[in-house]
């Protein structure tokens, strides 16, 4: 739906602002003061013209004149009806003292007028009805163009609506209005237009009043002969076409030929002169359509009676009656098509008069006529014809007719379905349906371009702009998703299309600073597959790897930096990107655990030794390069030597010797680099390294010189809590507990957010009970908000992973408890949530087991109430089927157990929610379906729903193929087989099997 | 061995090598059918006895004065040759479902007249003898045979439904997709509508209904429409999508539109 929209015209305004401007003269402004407020009026107006209401406001905001309040109301009004804002409208209506002042009334009408824009014609409907029913005999003076706006608008909503009989009785009424001479015989010709269509449904007396009205209508026409006149005579006709009366038609085209013919001459002067399209007013094209319409019906009948028989008659209809006296013959159906298809080719019967031209032909010179005509339609006069109807249609696209523009497009379409002028049609016919928010039949046009056009001749890139063009429209109306199809669709179909590697890759960045990594994957990878050597393909190589790593998934994301240093290698010159490509590919296999430390130093090395030699020119350009490639080396060498304390001493070495290594290493680059970023923490390791060694002389030396050469790091500020962080991850837990110790025992010297952070550091680190050291003091010591917050949550969450279910409830409690709003709620309500169902499945009292199940289950609803991402929502489901598992396993062990089978059922029923509605396009929601499938499995077969088992367990790797769980999915799938071929179901054994190439 | 008897021991497998030759050259050359060629780029027409090459895949015609004259398919406009024996009976064995007694009729049909017409036509009962045996994959081996001489018949001419039949009934969904959209990007307009109708049918049997009806029935209904063979089909099957997808608004709307546009079609009953 689209946030605004703009009223197609500002009717009521003319009224009142002749109105305002007719009380504003009388009061004593200056010229000046006048003229300013006019103008702002003016752009006012303009301005919601434009779909800038918002702007409009401003400007209205600063009009100070009270005469100018009627006017400034319905401007207002005006704006707000345009962003849909009802509410407000109705309620500045429902304020005014007068309902039913003239001033009210514009703003009531100006409402009805924003509900039809806004296609909600029963509450239009309603405006408008109750308006026109005060004047039954039309309206007083002073409401006289009210009335005649009013009612016209109201027309043609109703036929929208399709209700036709009461679209003609609200013409009648406006017919009664005083009006313009020309203007009265418009709204009279169109009540005669609507009352033969709804006499072509009607039948008997109904039918028979329609024509006596029609017949006085077009009495009153005939007496001027202007286009109306036209009108008139192609409405008789149209009457003797319904009454089947074809020679009545024919006699009376006759009677007023020379009158049409003096009409079309004159249409035809005035379009010469004004080179405006008038031609297609001419009622002689429409006229000559219809008789040939209704003689082409006629002959049908008599072909499909006994053609040979009937031959003579059918020839007189389609090639024309021989002239009394002489061997001519006058016009058939045949000529009057042709006619009308040469001559009026901008008019709305030309294509279909060229087409039945066509097939009254293909009968003629076919047995048993056997006629010589040749084909006359020449491919020329087809372009012309073509170009007209096209240009018709985009007409109505431009002025926003879109309802009228779609079917004018879909017709033309039909006709000419495959050319330049085609493509643009199908382009703005989308635009249409987006417009009219039919997206289905958007999505059908815009995909039918795609895929028809984009090897259509040469013009593959322009049906591709098309494309793009739609999938803007649909971004401008901030429908992303509807977006983002069409812009796979255009990836899809139109490879080659210059723009499509660069909209790949926008769509890709898009996904990736959203930190939408999978999706990202998806358009950086075809670019990768399809875009090899381009500038932008070794961008997506290396956003790729960048994806794995934020995704945790380091054996992709080293099998991605391969690819692309195997990409820049085969460059001429590899670049700087080389260089960072290899940095990644050593610091990913250092990710990857102790397995892989000695293939992470073999890279550090190998880097080392590259950005040491004297070929380095060739990995670096300007000066730029060259500094990041310094960073890079004095990385390395931190790395390397971390890889040193990691790494098992060689044969015939002891233990310290890789330490020793590591040292030496860390001294290197605090000696030719010792400003580099890595420099106090490489003097803070080379401490910690000296300790573990048991050298408290060296180690001491190295404190002190990391205080005086580095005295603002954060090293040298926090010597003993950096020393324990390095001893945690060299992975000497031990000692740095003893660190950290000694650290939460020097009161003062530290404060309490570092207390904190050592604690969570330790939590990180799996050292539970000395992080519950930190928290249980720092929530001692400070009220500070800003501490305590985060340190009952970390506290909570401790005590729950160590099973201390009371204590961490009461954490958690707490935490709620004093401070309701707090960021961490949704946490700690699913925390909470589980500490209460585990506290719950080991009591053995019924009463109190129910009232802490019962509190669970309020903690995860009001966890609940918090989560707004998806991905939150999917957790929550998965903690409330856990939640009655443990409610069933309860059962099991200490209760009832026939309600172990409810009970299981229900966590099924929460896991299978997720699994059928959770949508994994979603970020983060994914992963957690997959966790629902690895939980409820297991559940299914304890349940014993062996097909249940198989569908699930096909869906899972359907969808997960390499999934985490994909061997105990495969082992639980095979069970379930079995048990079902036990059973004697072969049917689903069948079924369960997945088809295909 | 004398050297008399050497020289007999390399004529005669000279003699088999050079009957191995004949041999293999009358396999690769259809049999020669009597018949008319028609040029492509006069129109000029050719009496003689046709055969086709299959290594060197063109045509070999032998005139009334024996001289034998070698044409590419491109420059062959048409192949006119008189109604194989015993086509007419096979194809009503198929119809009756004798299959047994219509397939070995059908084979010679089609190794004699490759690339003569009659070879596309006895292709596709054979193919459908197959499908009524429950052998698709023979079906496709056959289809496929055809199409490479012939590619466009995977997609056009009387051939081409029974293969995209053979291939859904085969699970070969994902080569049907691929001859389809070839069909929908490059052919011929005419031929457009039904295989949007064709692979909207696949979709639909997926459960696919709203892929069905975007890139099936309502593009077919809305841009075809001045084809009236398929555009009912295309309505009907679009609001069986719109009943699926619980639309029954847009369901009717078809309903309306079906009866109104086509209240003779078939698919009103």
């Amino acid at each position: 739906m689209t946030s605004m929209r703009t009223i197609l015209d500002g009717s009521k305004l003319p009224f009142v602002v002749a109105l305002f401007l007719f009380s504003f003269s009388l009061c004593g402004y200056s010229a000046d003061a006048k003229n300013k407020i006019k103008q702002d009026i003016e752009y006012a107006k303009t301005l919601n013209a434009w779909g800038l209401p918002d702007y409009a406001k401003v400007v209205l905001d600063g009009i100070d004149d009270p005469a100018a309040s009627a006017i400034i109301k319905t401007l207002r009004i005006q704006a707000l009806v345009a962003k849909g804002e009802w509410a407000e409208v109705k309620s500045i209506i429902a304020k005014e003292p007068k309902q039913d002042s003239l001033d009210t009334w514009a703003m009531k009408l100006g409402l009805a007028d924003g509900y039809y824009a806004w296609r909600m014609y029963p509450e239009a409907q309603g405006i408008y009805e109750s308006f026109l029913n005060k004047y039954p005999d039309g309206p007083p003076e002073a409401l006289n163009d009210f009335y005649r706006e009013s009612a016209y608008h109201y027309a043609q909503m109703l036929l929208l609506m399709g209700n036709q009989k009461k679209a003609i009785k609200v013409y009648q009424g406006l017919a009664k209005a005083k009006m313009p001479k020309h203007e009265r015989r418009q709204i009279i010709s169109e009540t005669a237009e609507l009352m033969v269509k709804e006499a072509e449904v009607t039948s008997g007396e109904e039918q028979k009043k329609l024509f006596e009205e029609i017949d006085k209508i077009t009495t009153e026409i005939l007496w001027i002969q202007d286009v109306w006149f036209g009108k008139a005579i192609v409405i008789l006709a149209h009457v003797k076409e319904i009454q089947g009366d074809i020679d009545g038609a024919a006699k009376l085209i006759d009677e007023y030929w020379d009158s049409l013919l003096a009409l079309d001459e004159d249409l035809k002067s005035i379009e010469e002169e004004t080179g405006e399209n008038m031609t297609k007013l001419s009622p002689m094209a429409e006229c000559r359509y219809l008789l040939a319409v209704m003689m082409q019906k006629e002959a049908g009948k008599l072909i499909a009676e006994d053609v040979n028989k009937n031959k003579a008659k059918i020839v007189d209809l389609l090639v024309g009656a021989k002239k009394k006296g002489s061997k001519k013959r006058g016009n058939g159906a045949y000529k009057h098509f042709m006619n009308v298809f040469v001559k009026y080719p901008t008019t709305a019967w030309a294509p279909e008069a060229g087409v039945r031209a066509k097939q009254v032909r293909k009968i003629l010179v076919n047995p048993p006529f056997n006629a010589g005509i040749k084909e006359t339609i020449t491919d020329k006069m087809l372009e012309k014809v073509e170009a007209a109807q096209f240009k018709n249609a985009e007409m109505l696209f431009n002025q926003n007719q879109y309802k009228e523009a779609a079917e004018a497009y879909v017709k033309v379409l039909n006709l000419f379905p495959e050319s330049k002028a085609a493509i643009s049609a199908l382009g703005n016919l989308a635009r249409c349906y987006i417009e009219l928010d039919d997206e289905l039949m958007a999505m059908t046009t815009v995909r039918y371009l795609a895929e028809r056009f984009s090897n259509y001749k040469d013009l593959s890139n322009f049906a591709g702009d098309q494309v793009i063009r739609v999938a803007m429209k649909f971004t401008e109306r901030n429908q992303s998703k509807l977006s983002d199809e069409v812009y796979d669709t255009f990836f899809d179909n139109f490879p080659n299309h210059p723009s499509a590697v660069s909209m790949l890759y926008r769509s890709a960045d898009i996904r990736f600073k959203n930190a939408d990594y999978d999706g990202a994957l998806v358009y950086y990878n075809k670019i990768k597959e399809r875009y090899n050597g381009v500038p932008l393909w070794y961008a997506a190589l290396s956003r790729i790897t960048t994806c794995y790593s934020k995704l945790g998934d380091s054996t992709k994301e080293i099998k991605a930096l391969q690819n692309y240093i195997k990409a820049l290698e085969a460059r001429s010159r590899p670049g700087q990107e080389l260089v960072g490509a290899r940095y990644s590919e050593a610091l990913a296999y250092k990710k990857l655990g102790p397995k892989y430390i000695t293939a992470a130093f073999n890279r550090f090395s190998k880097l080392e030794k590259i950005l040491s030699s004297s070929n380095r020119s060739k990995y670096e350009e300007n000066s730029e390069q060259k500094e990041k490639n310094n960073e890079i080396l004095q990385g390395t060498l931190y790395n390397k030597a971390s890889c040193y304390m990691k790494m098992k001493a060689p044969k015939g070495k002891d233990d310290n010797y890789r330490k020793k290594q590591a040292i030496t290493t860390l001294e290197k680059l605090i000696k030719d680099y010792p400003k580099s970023n890595f420099a106090a923490s490489a003097l803070s390791q080379v401490g910690t390294l000296w300790t573990v060694l048991d050298d408290p002389k060296k180690a001491g030396e190295t404190l002190k010189r990391l205080t005086k050469e580095y005295p603002d790091s954060a090293e040298a500020k926090n010597a003993s809590f950096m020393l324990g962080m390095n001893l945690l991850k060299m992975g000497r837990k031990q000692q740095a507990i003893l660190v950290f110790r000694k650290m939460f025992a020097s009161t003062g010297k530290y404060s309490d957010y570092q207390i904190f952070t050592a604690g969570s550091e330790l939590h990180k680190a799996g050292v539970i009970d000395i992080a519950l050291t930190a928290y249980e003091q720092v929530l001692a010591n400070t009220k500070e908000r800003s501490i305590r917050e985060p340190a009952l949550i970390a506290q909570g969450e401790c005590l729950v992973e160590q099973g201390e279910y009371k204590s961490g409830a009461k954490s958690l409690e707490t935490l709620l408890k004093d401070y309701p709003k707090s960021g961490y709620t949704t946490k700690a309500t699913l925390l909470l949530s589980e500490a209460y169902s585990e506290m719950a499945k080991d009591e053995t009292d019924s009463d109190k087991r129910i009232a802490i199940f019962n509190k669970a289950v309020k903690a995860l609803n009001k966890s609940r109430n918090f989560e707004k991402k998806p991905e939150g929502n999917a957790r929550l489901d998965i903690e409330l089927a856990r939640i009655y598992k443990r409610k069933a396993d309860a059962e099991k062990q200490y209760g009832d157990k026939s309600l172990v089978p409810k009970y299981l059922d229900d966590s099924i029923a929460s896991y299978q929610k997720l699994i059928l509605f959770g949508n994994p396009d979603e970020v983060g929601v994914k992963k957690n379906i997959e966790t629902a499938y690895a939980e409820c499995l297991p559940l299914l077969l304890e349940t014993e729903r062996w097909a249940d088992v198989v569908d699930d367990c096909n869906s899972y790797i359907e969808a997960f193929p390499n999934g985490k769980d994909i061997r105990e999915v495969r082992s639980l799938r095979g069970k379930a087989k079995v048990k079902l071929a036990a059973k004697g179901n072969f049917s689903s054994e069948a079924s369960a099997e997945k088809s295909g190439e | 061995m004398t050297d008399k008897q050497k020289i007999c021991n390399i004529r005669s497998v000279k003699t088999v090598l050079t009957m191995v030759v004949i041999l293999f050259a009358a396999v690769s050359q259809s049999l020669a059918i009597q018949g008319i060629v028609v040029k492509s780029a006069n129109n000029e027409r050719m009496k003689g006895d046709i055969r086709w090459h299959q290594s060197k895949k063109e045509y070999l015609i032998t005139g009334k004065n024996n001289v034998t004259m070698t044409f590419k398919p491109s420059q062959v406009a048409k192949v006119i040759v008189s109604r194989p024996t015993g086509f007419d009976k096979a194809v009503k064995d198929v119809a009756a479902k004798r299959y047994d007694a219509a397939l070995p009729v059908l084979n010679k049909i089609m190794s004699d007249y490759k690339m003569m017409g009659w070879d596309v036509k006895a292709t596709r009962y054979a193919a459908e003898a197959q499908l009524g045996m429950k052998n698709p994959k023979k079906a496709i081996l056959l289809c496929e045979e055809l199409i490479r001489n012939n590619p466009k018949a995977a997609y056009q001419g009387e051939m081409a439904e029974i293969y995209w039949q053979a291939l859904v009934e085969g699970g070969r969904t994902a080569t049907l997709r691929k001859v389809m959209a070839k069909v929908i990007k490059d052919g011929p307009r005419e031929l457009v509508p039904l295989v949007q109708i064709r692979r909207a049918d696949v979709d639909m049997k997926a459960g696919k209904y709203k892929k069905a009806l975007v890139d099936g029935y309502l593009r077919t209904a809305v841009f075809f429409a001045e084809d009236k063979r398929y555009a009912p089909e295309a309505i009907y099957k679009a609001m069986e999508c719109f009943q699926q997808l619980n639309e029954p608004t847009n369901a009717e709307k078809m309903r309306k539109k079906l009866m109104t546009d086509f209240p003779n079609s078939e698919y009103n009953k």
